[in-house]
This record gives C-alpha cells, sequence and structure tokens, in this order.
C-alpha cells in the first residue's frame, strides 16, 4: 500500500507527457485521459482514507538526504480536496472545453496542475515543495491566459509577475533556512531549528514566507491578481484555481510549514489574524459592489480565505478545526460556484448579473446548485457553510476576540448580501427575451456541479460520521505539531 | 407521543409533493392537505398531553453540545395548533388561487417545509435548534416571496432576505455568545440577570431578531414590498401569520422566561417605546396607501407595535394580552389577505380606484373582510378588541406620565386603523361598482361577478368565525391558551387589577349591539315602502356629472399629505427614506467606492502594495 503513494504524483505528471503524444495518433482522447487518470486518483485516496501516517522515500534514497513523500491527517486531508474537486470539474469541462481549440493541451497542462498541487501537499522535502510549486503555478498562469483574448492575457502577465515574485521571495526563504540548517528535509530541518537559530533570520524567514504564501493564498495587500486572473481562466480553471490553487499552494504551505517547519510564535499568529481578518473585510467589501458573476465570486475567495487564516491564526483547537473545515467547505461551494458561472456563460454567453435573469426556470439543474452553493457561502443553514463559520466564530468568542467575532459575523452578513443579489439577479425574476431559446447544459456538466451541490448539503448534516476520521485528526496533527517529527523521518 | 413525529408529518409531505410534477391538477394540494390535516391532529392529541422533554444527541465539538433538545409545554402546545391550522387554510386556499395561475412546483413542499421548521422553532428547547430553524424559516420565506411574479417579486424577496438575515446573524452572535459566557444553551437552563453588558447585548440582539421577523420598526421594511409583489397565500401564511407567531414568541420567550430584567430596566421602555414608534409610523404610513395589499402590510407592522407595548409593560395582563393580540392578530390579518386575494382573483387588481361595489357580487368575501376588519380596528365584539382593550388595561394600571403617552398613542392609533379600514371597505366593496375595463377576454368579465370559490370560501370563513368566537367567547382562549404560559391564574392574583376585571364582559354589550342592530333592521323594514326621492345636485352651480365624479376610496385620507409635519413624514417615508435597508446600502456602497478606486489594475500599483507588504512585515517582526 505505502508504496503507491508517489502515484499521486507520478500518474498525472506521467499521463500530462502521455496525452501529448498519444493526441498525435487518436484525437479527442485527452479528455477521457484526464478522467481516468482523476478517476483513479480519486480511487487511489479514498484507499489512503484513514492510513497511518508515514514516509515514504523515493527511490529507496533515505531522509534526509533522499526525498520523501509524506502521508498525514493533514496531507490526507488535502489530498481528499484535491481528488473530489478534481473529478467535479473534469466531468464539467469535458462538454465545456468543447468550446475551445487545443484541448490536448488544456489538459496537459490541467494534469501538470494537479500534479503539482499534489506534490506540494505530499513532499516532505522543502526544496522539493518550491519545485512542484512553480510546476502548479506555472500550469495555472498558462491556463488563465488559454483563451488568449486581450483581457485573459493581461491577467495572466499581473499573475506570472505577481507569482514570480512570490515564488522568488519564497525561494530566498528556502535558501536563507538551508544555509541555517544545512538540510532540505522538513522533519530534520524542524528538528535543527529546535535546537536554537537566530532570532533575527528566523523572524525575517517568517517574514518572506509570509508575504510569498500570503500572495499564493491571496492575503491583503498581496490579493490584487486574483480578481483578474480567477475569472479570466476558462470555467473549470477558475473553479480549480479558487477551490484549490490558493489552499494548497497557500493556506497549506502556511500550515504545514508554520506549524510544523518553524513552529508557531504568538506575533505570528496576531499577524495572520490581521492579514485574516483584513482580507475578510475587503475582499467582502470589493464583492459586494461586483456586476460580473466571475469577478464577483474571485473577491469572495480573497474573504472567504481571511476565514481560514483567521481560524489558523486562532491556533487553538475550535479555531484551527474551524479553519479546516471551512477549507474544505469553501473548496466544494466556490467551485461550483464557478462551475455554475461557467454553466451560464456557456448557455447565455454573459457573465453580467444584470443581463441575466429567471435561469432557475430554464436551468434548474444548474440553478439548484447555484442556489445551494450561494447559501452555503453565506453561511446560511444546513449548508455546509454555516457549520464552520459557527465554529470559527466560536472559536473567536472562546479566545476573547470579540471585536474580530463581530467582524466576522458582519463579513458574513455582507456575503449574504451579495449571493442574495446573485440569486435575484441571475436566478429569480424574468427571463430576458434575448435568452428565451437556452437550454439546460450537457448532463456531464450537470453531473459535476450536481457532485458538488450533494457536497454541500451532506458535509455539514454527516459531519458525525467523517468529522473525527478527516477534520479532527488534522486538526490534531497542527495542535500536536511535534509529531511531525516522529513518523517523516526514520 | 413521540414528539418527533411533529416533524416528520410536514417533512415527509414536504418530500412526496418535492417529486410530484404539477401536470397532475391538484395532486400537490391534496397530499398537502392530508399532510397539515395529520399535523393538526396530532397537534390537538399534543394539547392534552403532559409536558414532556426529548434529547437527541448528535455530536460534540469541543465543549460544546450539538444535540437536539425539545420541550412541550403550554406554549408550543397551543402554537402548535394554530400552525397547523393556518397551514391548513393555506393549502386550501392556495389550492384554490393557483387552480388558475401558474407556480412553482416547489410551492406547497415549501409550505410544507415551513410548518416543519416553525414546529421545530416552537418546540425548541436549545438556542441553537432553534438558530437553525429560524434560519430555516426565512430561507424558505426567501424562496416562497421569489415565487411572485417578475423582476419585483426577486427585489422584495431579496430586500426581505437582506434584512431578515442581518437581524439572523445577530441571533446568531447571541446564541454563540451564550454557552461561552453561560456555559449552555438550553432555554431551561438558563436564567439571565440582565445587567453586565453582556447580557444586555444577547438580550438587545434576540430582540432585534425577534422584531424583524415579526416586522417593527425600524426593521419592518421588508414587509411591505414583499406583500405587494410575493404569491398572496404565501404572504397571509408568513409575513401575516407565521412570522408573527413566531417573532413575538421569541420576544415572550426571552423576555418572559430567559432574561429577569432588575425592576425598572431601560430595557422595557426601550421596548415600549419601540411599540409606540411601531404603531404611529405604520398607521400613518397605512392610511395612505391606495394599495390594498400595500395597506394591509403596513396594517401588519403596526399592529405588532401593540403586542410590544402589551408585552413590554411588564404587567400580567399586558403580557397575556399581547400574546393574546398576536394570535388574533395572525388570524384577522390571514383573513384579510385571504379576502384581498379572492378580490384579486376575481378581478384582477388591487388598486382601490379600480374596485368598488363588489358586495353584491362577492358576499361571503365581503362579510369575512368586514369582520377581520372590524377586528383589527378593536371594534367589539370581535377579538381585536378584547386585547387590544387588555393592553389598554395595562397601560392604564402603569400609572405613569410615559404609560399614559403611549395609551393615548394606542388609540389614536386604533382610531386611523378603524379610518384605514373604512377606507378599504367603502373602497372595494361599497361605493359605486366599477365598471372593469372593457377587457375582450369574457371569462373574465363573468367571473368578475362571482364569489370566490369554495377552497378559497372557506378559508376566510373559518377565519371570520374565529374572530367573532375568540370576541364572544374570550376567556376561553385565555384560560385555555394563554394562562398558563404566563402563570396566570384567572382568580386571586396579587395584581391590582385581575384578569377577570380586566377582560371585558362582551355579554351586556353584544346584547345590546344585536338589538340595536335588530331595531336598526325593522325601522329599514318599515320604511322601505316608501318612495325615494332623487334630488339632482347643486354644487355652486357647477355642473356635477354622477358617472365621472366619482368619490374615491383612496383619495379619503390625502389631506394628511398636505399638513405641515406630519405631511413631510409620510412623504419622505413612502420615499424610502426612512427604510434601514436604504440607509445601509447608501453607507456600503461608500466603502465599495473606495476600495474600487485603489484597484486600479495597474500591475505596478499591486507590486508595490506588495513590496510594501514584505517591508511592513519585515519591520514588524524584525525591529519590533
Amino acid at each position: 500500500m505505502q508504496n503507491w503513494l508517489p502515484l499521486f504524483v507520478m500518474a498525472p505528471l506521467g499521463m500530462a507527457f502521455i496525452n501529448l503524444i498519444l493526441t498525435k495518433f487518436l484525437k479527442n482522447i485527452s479528455a477521457y485521459l484526464a478522467l481516468i487518470t482523476v478517476f483513479f486518483l480519486c480511487g487511489l485516496s479514498f484507499r489512503f482514507i484513514g492510513h497511518e501516517p508515514f514516509h515514504y522515500a523515493i527511490g529507496s534514497w533515505l531522509p534526509p538526504l533522499g526525498i520523501t513523500l509524506v502521508w498525514d491527517p493533514l496531507s490526507q486531508l488535502l489530498i481528499l480536496i484535491v481528488s473530489i474537486i478534481t473529478l467535479a470539474v473534469t466531468l464539467f469541462a469535458i462538454p465545456y472545453m468543447q468550446q475551445y481549440t487545443a484541448q490536448s493541451k488544456f489538459y496537459s497542462l490541467y494534469l501538470l496542475m494537479i500534479a503539482g498541487m499534489n506534490g506540494v501537499i505530499l513532499t516532505g522535502d522543502f526544496f522539493n515543495l518550491f519545485v512542484f510549486l512553480e510546476i502548479a503555478s506555472i500550469a495555472s498562469y498558462a491556463l488563465v491566459a488559454f483563451g488568449v483574448e486581450a483581457e485573459e492575457l493581461e491577467a495572466s502577465f499581473k499573475y506570472l509577475v505577481l507569482g514570480g515574485v512570490s515564488s522568488t521571495i519564497i525561494l530566498l526563504g528556502i535558501a536563507l533556512l538551508y544555509s541555517a540548517t544545512g538540510t532540505l528535509n522538513m522533519a530534520d530541518m524542524a528538528i535543527t531549528l529546535h535546537q536554537g537559530v537566530s532570532k533575527n533570520l528566523l523572524f525575517f524567514i517568517f517574514a518572506l514566507f509570509l508575504m510569498g504564501f500570503g500572495l499564493k493564498s491571496a492575503m491583503v495587500p498581496f490579493h490584487a491578481w486574483l480578481p483578474d486572473a480567477h475569472p479570466s481562466a476558462p470555467a473549470p480553471i477558475s473553479a480549480m484555481l479558487s477551490g484549490l490553487i490558493i489552499k494548497a499552494l497557500g493556506i497549506y504551505c502556511v500550515a504545514r510549514i508554520f506549524f510544523m517547519v518553524l513552529g508557531i510564535v504568538p506575533v505570528i499568529q496576531t499577524i495572520l489574524m490581521v492579514l485574516g481578518g483584513l482580507s475578510m473585510v475587503v475582499g467582502v467589501f470589493l464583492a459586494v459592489g461586483q456586476w460580473d458573476f466571475k469577478r464577483l465570486l474571485a473577491y469572495h475567495s480573497i474573504s472567504q480565505m481571511g476565514y481560514v487564516m483567521v481560524g489558523i491564526g486562532l491556533a487553538t483547537p475550535l479555531g484551527l478545526l474551524g479553519a479546516i473545515f471551512h477549507l474544505l467547505n469553501h473548496a466544494v461551494f466556490k467551485s461550483l460556484l464557478f462551475l455554475c458561472s461557467g454553466a451560464f456563460e456557456y448557455t447565455t454567453g454573459t457573465r453580467q448579473l444584470k443581463q441575466l435573469g429567471g435561469l432557475l426556470k430554464k436551468m434548474p439543474w444548474t440553478g439548484a446548485s447555484c442556489s445551494v452553493a450561494a447559501l452555503s457561502i453565506s453561511g446560511v443553514p444546513p449548508f455546509n457553510g454555516f457549520w464552520s463559520k459557527l465554529i470559527i466564530i466560536l472559536a473567536l468568542f472562546q479566545a476573547q476576540y470579540y471585536f474580530l467575532a463581530v467582524v466576522t459575523v458582519i463579513v458574513s452578513f455582507m456575503t449574504l448580501i451579495s449571493f442574495i443579489k446573485v440569486q435575484k439577479y441571475a436566478l429569480f425574476g424574468t427571463l430576458p427575451k434575448r435568452l428565451e431559446s437556452i437550454r439546460e447544459v450537457p448532463v456531464l456538466m450537470i453531473s459535476g456541479m450536481f457532485i458538488l451541490a450533494l457536497l454541500c448539503i451532506g458535509i455539514g448534516l454527516f459531519y458525525p460520521f467523517y468529522g473525527q476520521l478527516i477534520l479532527e485528526s488534522a486538526r490534531d496533527l497542527l495542535i500536536n505539531a511535534s509529531h511531525y517529527t516522529l513518523y517523516a523521518i526514520p | 407521543m413521540n414528539l418527533l413525529i411533529l416533524f416528520y408529518i410536514p417533512a415527509i409531505t414536504a418530500a412526496i409533493t418535492l417529486l410530484l410534477s404539477r401536470r397532475i391538477k391538484y395532486l400537490q394540494e391534496i397530499i398537502s392537505f392530508a399532510g397539515s390535516l395529520v399535523f393538526l391532529n396530532y397537534a390537538l392529541r399534543a394539547f392534552s398531553l403532559r409536558d414532556q422533554f426529548l434529547k437527541i444527541s448528535w455530536f460534540n465539538i469541543s465543549f460544546i453540545d450539538f444535540s437536539l433538545d425539545f420541550r412541550l409545554y403550554h406554549f408550543s402546545k397551543f402554537l402548535l395548533i394554530f400552525l397547523g391550522l393556518f397551514t391548513l387554510l393555506t393549502v386550501l386556499y392556495s389550492a384554490g388561487y393557483f387552480r388558475q395561475r401558474k407556480i412553482s412546483r416547489f410551492y406547497f413542499p415549501f409550505i410544507s417545509l415551513t410548518l416543519s421548521s416553525a414546529t421545530a422553532i416552537v418546540l425548541a428547547n436549545n438556542f441553537f435548534v432553534l438558530l437553525v430553524a429560524w434560519e430555516l424559516v426565512t430561507l424558505l420565506l426567501f424562496f416562497l416571496i421569489a415565487m411572485g411574479e417578475g423582476k419585483p417579486a426577486a427585489m422584495a424577496a431579496g430586500k426581505a432576505f437582506a434584512i431578515l438575515g442581518f437581524t439572523d446573524v445577530a441571533l446568531l452572535l447571541a446564541v454563540i455568545a451564550l454557552p461561552i459566557a453561560y456555559n449552555t444553551w438550553i432555554i431551561t437552563d438558563l436564567k439571565i440577570l440582565v445587567g453586565n453588558p453582556l447580557s444586555v447585548a444577547i438580550y438587545v440582539l434576540m430582540f432585534t431578531a425577534a422584531i424583524a421577523k415579526a416586522g417593527a420598526i425600524p426593521l419592518h421594511s421588508w414587509i411591505p414590498p414583499a406583500a405587494v409583489h410575493g404569491p398572496l397565500p404565501a404572504v397571509a401564511f408568513l409575513p401575516a401569520s407565521l412570522d408573527k407567531l413566531l417573532g413575538v414568541y421569541l420576544f415572550a420567550r426571552i423576555t418572559l422566561d430567559v432574561f429577569e430584567f432588575p425592576i425598572d430596566s431601560g430595557l422595557n421602555m426601550m421596548i415600549m417605546i419601540i411599540g409606540g414608534a411601531t404603531i404611529l409610523g405604520g398607521v400613518l404610513m397605512q392610511i395612505m396607501q391606495s394599495e390594498l395589499k400595500s395597506l394591509l402590510s403596513y396594517c401588519a407592522i403596526t399592529q405588532v407595535g401593540y403586542i410590544l407595548l402589551g408585552i413590554g409593560s411588564g404587567h400580567p395582563i399586558g403580557i397575556a394580552g399581547g400574546i393574546f393580540h398576536m394570535l388574533n392578530h395572525a388570524i384577522y390579518k390571514s383573513c384579510l389577505f385571504f379576502s384581498v386575494g379572492a378580490v384579486e382573483d376575481r378581478t384582477k387588481t388591487t388598486q382601490l380606484d379600480k374596485l368598488g361595489g363588489l358586495a353584491t357580487s362577492m358576499p361571503v368575501t365581503f362579510m369575512a373582510c368586514a369582520v377581520a376588519a372590524l377586528s383589527v380596528s378593536g371594534i367589539p365584539p370581535f377579538n381585536g378588541f378584547v386585547s387590544k382593550w387588555m393592553i389598554y388595561q395595562s397601560l392604564v394600571d402603569g400609572r405613569s406620565i410615559s404609560s399614559m403617552l403611549f395609551l393615548v398613542i394606542a388609540m389614536f392609533g386604533s382610531a386611523l386603523t378603524l379610518a384605514s379600514f373604512l377606507k378599504l371597505l367603502y373602497g372595494t366593496f361599497l361605493g359605486q361598482h366599477q365598471p372593469s375595463e372593457k377587457s375582450a377576454d369574457p371569462a373574465i368579465q363573468f367571473n368578475a361577478n362571482r364569489d370566490a370559490t369554495w377552497t378559497m370560501r372557506i378559508p376566510m370563513i373559518t377565519l371570520a368565525l374565529l374572530c367573532i368566537i375568540f370576541g364572544l367567547f374570550a376567556s376561553y382562549p385565555i384560560k385555555q391558551f394563554i394562562a398558563p404560559v404566563i402563570g396566570l391564574e384567572t382568580a386571586g392574583i396579587t395584581a391590582s387589577i385581575s384578569i377577570g376585571t380586566a377582560l371585558w364582559n362582551p355579554t351586556l354589550a353584544t346584547t345590546l349591539i344585536i338589538i340595536g342592530l335588530l331595531i336598526g333592521f325593522l325601522v329599514y323594514y318599515f320604511s322601505r315602502f316608501k318612495v325615494r326621492e332623487v334630488e339632482t345636485l347643486f354644487i355652486g352651480g357647477e355642473k356635477f356629472d354622477l358617472e365621472n365624479e366619482k368619490l374615491f376610496a383612496s383619495k379619503f385620507f390625502e389631506f394628511i399629505e398636505r399638513t405641515k409635519i406630519l405631511g413631510g413624514f409620510v412623504r419622505e417615508g413612502g420615499k424610502g427614506i426612512f427604510d434601514i435597508y436604504n440607509i445601509s446600502s447608501d453607507l456600503g456602497l461608500i466603502g465599495v467606492n473606495v476600495l474600487k478606486k485603489l484597484h486600479d489594475g495597474i500591475l505596478s500599483t499591486y507590486l508595490s502594495w506588495c513590496i510594501i507588504g514584505l517591508g511592513v512585515l519585515c519591520f514588524i517582526l524584525m525591529v519590533m
């Protein structure tokens, strides 16, 4: 079983290249190759659920010299999120991407992105983490520009420049860490750092990582690339970017590195909470004023990531649980919302809310999924977003951050307002004359959205059945972060 | 009897109707009707049960127990009956109302789901359960209103969800604070002495949620657009009756059970001021309306003021009167909405100017509407008078200048309510018959001369009868339903007036009224043979054309708009100046625009933010 772990990276990485070769001979196969890969990854991740934490030495080169992959509850959570969301997104993408040319390139880049994310999540080696981070980032720069319209190229360029800056800063941080500890294995580094290191250096590295990963997870003031990049990409990629990339490359890295390698300190916690609070407020204010559906969603990603950051910054058991839970929920409902926006664009040709209306009658499945997702993100019970927000607010109260709790609640209300707007303009009301001939989207697109809509309803209600196994185990690991060194290195 | 069965019945009804298509006529209606009938049956059986508790463990997250606690006791028992009754009548009425109109296939399932959630609110013994069910009711209201026609319905639904969503969030904040501050959110375990700022904050937040659902000023502005544009039976069901019951239920629950006020705390005064303001503001807007549904919706706001005054007075009679008024209000307001719906069904309009003289063609609707209108105006011997009388008694007994002031406001409100309902009755049913615009469709012409169908008549008749019964035999509902809630004994209470004297004795007055009516009838009967003389009108020499010059009911109170202070208030109010929704959205836009200006889309700006951000982080971490 343990020997299967590299397949999480190898399968999509290999398939990305095999796909390009095979399409030379068999046209139209790339979509199905991607689907098979994603199905395989999903099955594999389900097989690994509940597996004991372990490390896998690639090529039998033992750590700390060799590269390791580490399976533990935190990576389990992220791998599961990635597998399920990519499955739904791939189902959606197959009909949706028919509108574009060069599909084989799309699926190759898409698989590279998955490989990059899985690599970041599983790796136990710091430089390796950087490499996978770049694979995923570069694939997403290309995918954002995939439509090659002026707007998309501009967005991609901004994303590339800002992402490049953050990658450089992260690399600088890794280099400094390497010079200070003489190792690149994360567990080994944690042990060495624990024995003592210059405080100034450590804080400088913290600052670099805060900016670097803060940019990847779109924390204010490093968020400016996101509202351009996420809406410009094709809808499935927007779903991947907002649902997964900002979490795998941003939040996950913060949690993994700050808690397990560097060791969290109160001042960093405070900074994380301030950044999170700022992101929540700024993101939601910008979102409320938007009329472009995808741009509105993109701003909400900033705001919702703020919730997660606040929870992580609290670092209390309840706060971490809320953050992890919200991470999962946000992945589900934000991907779903982007898919719905894609479905609306697919049939109506526009994403301007003012030009839509009455879609619930013409597109009942998409409309209902959109409504479910909108209610989830607004924190309306019994949908999943309610539960995680509830836990985060409870945690803030418990830690006596009353002001931040009130801010969180108000942000939640403003999220509700902006999604009421989405629903009343897009789903309800009268259908414009122009759109009278539209029909529901193809069944594969519906199935992708339907899976996610079911998850939105189920995740909250069935918490008692999976909470301990998936969420609380990851939370316990973050609380006892020093356990990482017990299994990640022999 | 297992308490859970009360949720299961409507939930299963909803699930079944959800699967059914609207193509088969009356199928969804019949199943929903059967479901609510069964529910009503169980609710009646539950009424005779002893009080009971039910706890279902769900899960724990650290120290917080997410279990489902329920409690059946007097208050919930009698509310359950009325929840069931209103659902039953609404479903029956909807069957008639939607027989020719189109309605979403989710309409009937959502009505049943609303009943299920409302049952959860009423039975909840745990603020967490209450919160979840509370938000569900809001959500269902949003969907039900959005099922109305066109864009205005969507906007009205959005506004309702925005205002109620805000107050739901307030409730959320209050509920979350409970287990942190008081270690539990089980309602019967909580006994909070209002004193420290936290307890005041919790109370105010909960109070906000309660009055927004009930619709008191300043959180009322969601009701008028929802009432005008939403599907009418849904309006009669939720904003007019269920939301009032639930809002007042929560308000009464927290005020009477959970929180203990020190004597003469400012909170009582706050409640009464809100109540007084609601009466004044609501009634002034109400009297100016020329559209039936918006007139009723403002009236629905006004009446909440009485309930707040009654319960806020803190006097046992006032509390009993307030709760009784809540019940009465739900009864007559649904009846009014139902009869307006019947009028709309026949004439396709609800503008007062286009209506008139319908009493002859729609006698049942007229009678029901008249009974309900007289009830709401507080005319004896109908139910509205009894509860208002009790509220007045408690204010009189307050014996302070402020309570006298509130008494004056309440009576003033009652008088203006009567005035506005005379306008409604005259404009719609009496007066000259308005020839409906020559419609090409003969079916409409034909329809306009008949009363509503029986499925619509039965709910109206039932509610009108309840108005009369609860008026004539008021001591029965008070003894059975309300006295146990507040632990009031009909005899031997120590308050300066007992419920026996506070209760108006209707026997003598009713007899006198009936005798008066009889004499009037006799006079009419014997004088009918007299030949009536028709005189031509003389108005200063001008010609007066009876055909074209009509007395428009909507112009009755136009003079108010021309008066100085009141006129300004009414005009500005009509434009939505006092609407908290408009005010806050204007404020929000300022923030949005500032932030939009900052995001100019230029890469170097964004890059500089990143670099400055990094600089600041370095400064904080390395220097400080």
